[in-house]
């Protein structure tokens, strides 16, 4: 008796968590069925596991979810090891980071997708515009956390550092980086999101293929039920990054601990 | 689990520095210097003519485009839509944030959703949204809400959690009624978490107004933005570019400053 109610008592917050999402999923199927809902713009959980059987078997959702990897990781890469090869210079030479504050701070909120009609020309339609419009959104925050996670590393340390004979190398490995983790961290999972953002948005504008461009594209056709399979998987996969990113968080600070 | 989102938000919050009088001199040399050399490259054609305009160019494209009405016209409805759209995530999110820090029960019910709906790039759901709302200055509230909501709610629930518990202790031992303990101790402590929160709201609800205007509109920054830029009108192009992100670094900055004088209510 006791351990049934133990039981129920952890898994508790999961079933409370589910329940939301199980009302919505019948609810929107029962109104859906009946006729109060338009089928045609609002779709249904039933129509759009069928849809998602549809496009996995033709090889829609494949190629997306490659082309959309391909551009995030290209994308994303770029600017971590831009954002923290500037991050780290301008954190460590004060002068700097005051001469690139003001363009930082404008590109913060930059609506750079504007600029994908150039991008095309520049660079061709499809991976190249996007991934350069996924890097100039995210390698901001990216430099902007860094550069505060480096300045922030405690003097005093850095200074006993240097009094037991420590080399710039070491200082930075031994105390700059275990310090700014935390900075670099919070640039990073700001940086996930808004590669994600970039991603979606920039094949809105800019892309032949992937997620985005299929949502766009499914919505532009009125195909709402293949629209939805793409937004689902969005979804997951912001999910899935976000819990990467709280994972990778976990593992560094343990490094940290005894690094 | 909460705590520690409340912390990340914090150290995100802190991000863009504020700065002092030689920083300053510092910064308008390096945008002297900038804007020169982005000119000289301009006119001795180092980037391919078109692609880069130079700063005169933008800023003779700007004057015209302020002196016809035109920029005004359609900043007011851009303006309007993030207004509106703003006003209700405030509305709706902060309330329910608390109300998910406050209640274990709803906190349970609704903290996967909202995760789900934090953690996913909430720009996808633009088409969807035009879809259903139509090309107006409807969907374009929404999506400006859709995008706010979230980090309110997140914030407004990790500033009730994050209370000090000593202090709601200590207000409990006076007999302190829930209304009072809410009102002394649980709001104003979460007031620097819902203002971290409002600024990551402002992010989102920029971009979220001007991709949806950009996406399908036929007024609005977002739709100039769109017209100039598949007319290929550079100067035009980077004109508006650098206006929308000056408003949103204003927006920002303001609740920066508001950020400023509640520090001192941020619980250690």
């Amino acid at each position: 008796m006791t351990g049934l109610a133990t039981r129920l008592r952890l898994v508790r917050p999961a079933l409370l968590g589910a329940l939301p999402f199980a009302v919505l999923v019948v609810v929107w199927e029962v109104l859906a069925r009946s006729h109060v809902l338009n089928r045609v713009l609002v779709s249904s959980p039933s129509l759009i596991v069928a849809a998602l059987a549809k496009q996995l078997s033709n090889g829609t959702i494949q190629r997306d979810l490659a082309a959309s990897a391909v551009e995030f990781a290209i994308g994303f890469g770029l600017s971590v090891v831009v954002g923290v090869l500037v991050g780290v210079v301008m954190g460590w030479y004060r002068p700097l980071s005051h001469a690139l504050a003001p363009p930082l701070w404008l590109s913060y909120n930059a609506p750079f997708f504007a600029l994908s009609p150039l991008l095309v020309v520049l660079l061709g339609l499809g991976t190249p515009t996007v991934v350069a419009i996924t890097f100039l959104i995210t390698v901001v925050p990216i430099v902007v956390n860094t550069a505060a996670g480096v300045r922030n590393v405690d003097h005093i340390l850095v200074r006993a550092a240097r009094s037991f004979g420590a080399t710039d190398l070491q200082i930075f490995r031994k105390v700059a980086l275990p310090a700014s983790v935390p900075y670099l961290m919070a640039g990073l999972r700001l940086g996930v999101g808004r590669a994600l953002v970039g991603v979606i948005a920039g094949e809105f504008f800019g892309g032949k293929t992937g997620l985005g461009y299929s949502i766009s594209y499914f919505a532009g056709t009125l195909q709402t039920d293949n629209m939805m399979v793409s937004v689902v998987i969005a979804a997951m996969i912001g999910v899935f990054l976000t819990q990467g990113a709280n994972r990778l968080e976990r593992w560094l600070d343990a490094w940290r601990g005894w690094g | 689990m909460s705590l520690v989102d409340g912390a990340r938000y914090r150290l995100a919050a802190r991000a863009p520095v504020r700065q002092r009088s030689p920083a300053a001199t510092t910064a308008l040399m390096a945008m002297v210097v900038l804007l020169a050399a982005w000119q000289l490259a301009a006119r001795w054609g180092l980037v391919k003519h078109g692609y880069l305009p130079a700063p005169s160019a933008v800023a003779v494209a700007g004057v015209a485009m302020a002196r016809d009405g035109e920029l005004w016209q359609n900043a007011q409805i851009s303006l309007l839509e993030f207004a509106m759209g703003l006003a209700l995530s405030i509305g709706v999110g902060i309330p329910l944030g608390l109300l998910m820090g406050w209640f274990r029960t709803v906190r349970e019910l609704f903290e996967p959703l909202v995760m789900v709906l934090n953690a996913m790039p909430r720009i996808a759901l633009i088409p969807m949204i035009v879809v259903w709302l139509g090309i107006g200055s409807i969907s374009k509230i929404a999506v400006v809400f859709i995008g706010g909501v979230i980090p309110l709610i997140v914030n407004g629930m990790a500033g009730v959690r994050d209370a000090d518990g000593s202090l709601v202790r200590l207000a409990r031992s006076f007999c302190a009624s829930d209304l009072q303990l809410f009102l002394k101790i649980l709001l104003p402590g979460s007031v620097p978490s819902l203002l971290a929160g409002l600024r990551l709201a402002i992010g989102h609800a920029v971009i979220g107004v001007v991709l949806a205007e950009m996406y399908a509109s036929v007024r609005g920054m977002g739709y100039l933005l769109q017209s100039y830029g598949t007319n290929y009108e550079a100067a035009q192009l980077f004109f508006l570019v650098i206006v929308v992100s000056a408003a949103g670094y204003l927006a920002t900055a303001c609740v920066q400053l508001v950020e400023s004088r509640f520090q001192s209510w941020r619980q250690p």
